[in-house]
């Protein structure tokens, strides 16, 4: 469950002060799949990283997975990103010099866990995202897809509740991009993960459960009950 | 973050930046260098002056006569057998060591081609006597008054060397000490310009007897009474014995000093080196030494320390030198650190989103220094080290003799090196400090969208 009350979001100080949430209360519960759609500004990602606990800057209150984010000191929000949410972007974010195996098994360098069994859970994952057979590649040996698949596989590798993809097909061809959405809808459908994602590509998530949509940081369309 | 997986995560980093890094470190590697050679090279010279120029005894003062000054304490009373006597009985005093002046005058006479051609045949065979030494030694015409002092055998035993150092008895070669310090000055200047032989123990059993005639002067005329024809044999080197002078036993110098001065003469010493069992017993016994009316000698310490401080004083010149080419290194760091974390900005804000606190960025970036600063050290101890070694090569190689030329002219201790460690991860730390804070701030939902 995510209860968002009161949110607001400024960039800036001054004349030059930018609100990019301005007094948002939502809720979306376990389970959801949810999309997050509105023009470039609109203040979707700034709302994807308070859910997450990227973003502490705001005033309001954000509960995510029974915590309340507005309250949690650095290193809490830590454990909370490390153990709650998996973040999925745009821009895939992979180490070029790190491996798939490597990629997917960073978050294990914060979260304590043995190298062993780091690299059995990576391994897992990657399976589970149908990239058994690259284990061992460079991003720059992956297609655009593949990569993402692997960003995806970290995302789940701490095991999280609720995964945060942020325009996860923008980069991506429109089959692809399908077969991305496939991909969270299953985690959705199978393994009872929260999915919100961040799109212009409205129409690829033709089973999201919930649709947000944000204009100058405001809801415009009441999320149905 | 564990302590294991900050390590992989440092390699990792530090692999993929290795030439901005090796880069940067150049200054650290010179510093640490120089600072390793520097202060390698102080502790060298220190030891040179501690040890062969003012060697000093941390247990042992020189007690001596108090000299009338104006306005101070009038003269004190001589040492004779009974203070010698006085000064063993106190506490926490483990030996004294009486020295002896000669009161009569003698010289010595020494003609190269009086020299028999057995002690020149056995001086040839001698490893690293050339014929032109030989020659040399051959031509010598040798004319000195000599001064000379008797010594307690117990305080030099172990730099006898080459036979006893015991009173022979009327009519017998004379036992003689030389002084190192003197022989030192010998063997680097004045031997290598007549082409004489250096001495060293190695030659002095080889050395011929030396002619000396006591009760005699070459200067002051109508010394009184019988002069007499012996011979000294130099038997050790010591840097207790008489600089500018020789030093034998002290029996041999109460006989002798009996026999041309009187019984007065045989039993005044001119000083007593007092060595105490433990260094806290130094004070109790100065002051009673002083309380006896005698006086302590500290001209050789205070010498020592002297020099010592000189020494010091420019170590840690050219040490703060080298700590400020460390220093400006360390600003190069930062640099190259500000620059690395504005390239993983993205990274960063990665590393931030799977879980990464402040703390374990702040942690990764000082880390990361300090393996520069580790790595830094260690290769810039190896440059100092080898930069001593080569120091040392040319000295030997191209330097003329001087005196009190050591083997090496520098000491290594381990602090050394834990302190050239120790100040480059500082030094590499203090760099990224700012770097790693900075790290630490970036804002990981800003930094993602690559803002």
């Amino acid at each position: 469950m995510i209860q968002l009350d009161h949110i607001t979001r400024s960039y800036g100080s001054g004349e030059g002060k930018t609100l990019a949430l301005a007094d948002l209360s939502l809720q979306i519960p376990s389970g959801a799949f949810v999309t997050i759609v509105g023009t470039s500004g609109s203040g979707k990602t700034t709302l994807l990283n308070i859910i997450g606990g990227l973003d502490s800057n705001y005033t309001g209150t954000a509960r995510v997975a029974d915590q309340d984010l507005s309250q949690q000191d650095d290193r809490t929000l830590s454990k909370f990103r490390s153990q709650t949410v998996g973040f999925v972007f745009q821009h895939f974010n992979l180490l070029e010099h790190l491996d798939a195996l490597q990629n997917v098994s960073l978050p294990a360098f914060f979260s304590g866990q043995d190298e062993a069994q780091a690299t059995a859970r990576a391994e897992d994952v990657l399976v589970r995202v149908g990239l058994a057979h690259k284990l061992h590649s460079l991003p720059t040996e992956l297609s655009g897809g593949q990569k993402q698949r692997v960003a995806i596989a970290r995302a789940l590798f701490g095991q999280p509740r609720l995964i945060l993809a942020d325009e996860p097909t923008g980069n991506l061809d429109t089959t692809t991009g399908a077969q991305i959405i496939a991909l969270f809808e299953s985690l959705n459908q199978e393994d009872g993960l929260t999915v919100i994602a961040v799109t212009h590509e409205e129409f690829l998530f033709k089973n999201a459960t919930l649709k947000i949509h944000l204009e100058d940081g405001r809801m415009v369309d009441e999320p149905p009950a | 973050m564990k302590t294991k997986k900050l390590i992989q995560l440092i390699s990792q980093n530090l692999r993929r930046n290795r030439k901005n890094l090796v880069f940067s470190s150049i200054g650290i590697v010179m510093g640490i260098s120089s600072f390793v050679f520097f202060i390698a090279l102080g502790n060298g010279i220190q030891k040179v002056v501690s040890t062969e120029i003012f060697p000093i005894d941390a247990n042992r003062i020189q007690v001596v006569t108090r000299t009338a000054q104006f306005g101070g304490l009038a003269a004190g009373r001589i040492i004779d057998d009974e203070i010698i006597e006085n000064l063993e009985k106190l506490d926490g005093v483990f030996a004294v060591y009486p020295r002896m002046k000669l009161n009569f005058l003698a010289t010595s006479a020494l003609e190269g081609r009086d020299i028999s051609p057995a002690a020149i045949q056995m001086l040839s065979r001698i490893p690293g006597i050339t014929p032109a030494m030989v020659r040399a030694v051959r031509g010598v015409r040798m004319w000195l008054e000599i001064m000379g002092d008797g010594i307690d055998p117990r305080l030099v035993e172990k730099d006898v060397v080459a036979g006893s150092f015991q009173d022979p008895g009327p009519g017998k070669p004379i036992p003689v000490l030389l002084s190192r310090r003197m022989v030192e000055i010998y063997n680097g200047s004045f031997a290598s310009a007549r082409s004489l032989p250096r001495i060293s123990e190695i030659v002095l059993p080889f050395l011929p007897a030396i002619p000396l005639t006591l009760n005699n002067s070459f200067i002051k005329r109508g010394v009184g009474g019988k002069r007499e024809q012996t011979k000294a044999k130099v038997v050790g080197l010591s840097r207790h014995a008489l600089m500018g002078g020789i030093t034998i036993p002290l029996e041999t110098a109460r006989r002798l000093n009996q026999r041309f001065s009187g019984k007065q003469a045989a039993h005044t010493y001119d000083a007593a080196i007092v060595e105490v069992s433990s260094s806290d017993y130094l004070g109790p016994v100065q002051e009673t030494v002083k309380a006896m009316g005698l006086d302590i000698d500290i001209s050789e310490r205070r010498m020592a320390e002297g020099v010592g401080l000189i020494v010091l004083l420019v170590t840690l010149g050219f040490s703060l030198i080298s700590l400020i080419i460390v220093g400006i290194a360390a600003v190069s760091i930062a640099h190259t650190f500000f620059m690395i974390i504005f390239e993983r900005k993205r990274e960063i804000g990665l590393l931030r989103s799977v879980g990464a606190s402040r703390a374990d960025i702040r942690r990764v970036i000082l880390g990361e220094a300090s393996f520069v600063g580790l790595v830094g050290s260690i290769a810039g101890t190896g440059l100092g080290w080898a930069g001593c070694l080569i120091a040392d090569l040319v000295v030997a190689g191209f330097l003329p003799d001087f005196p009190f030329k050591p083997e090496s002219f520098f000491v290594y201790s381990a602090w050394l090196f834990v302190g050239a460690v120790g100040f480059a991860i500082f030094f590499c730390t203090v760099g990224a400090f700012f770097p790693a804070y900075r790290a630490a701030a970036i804002d990981p939902a800003r930094a993602l969208t690559g803002r």
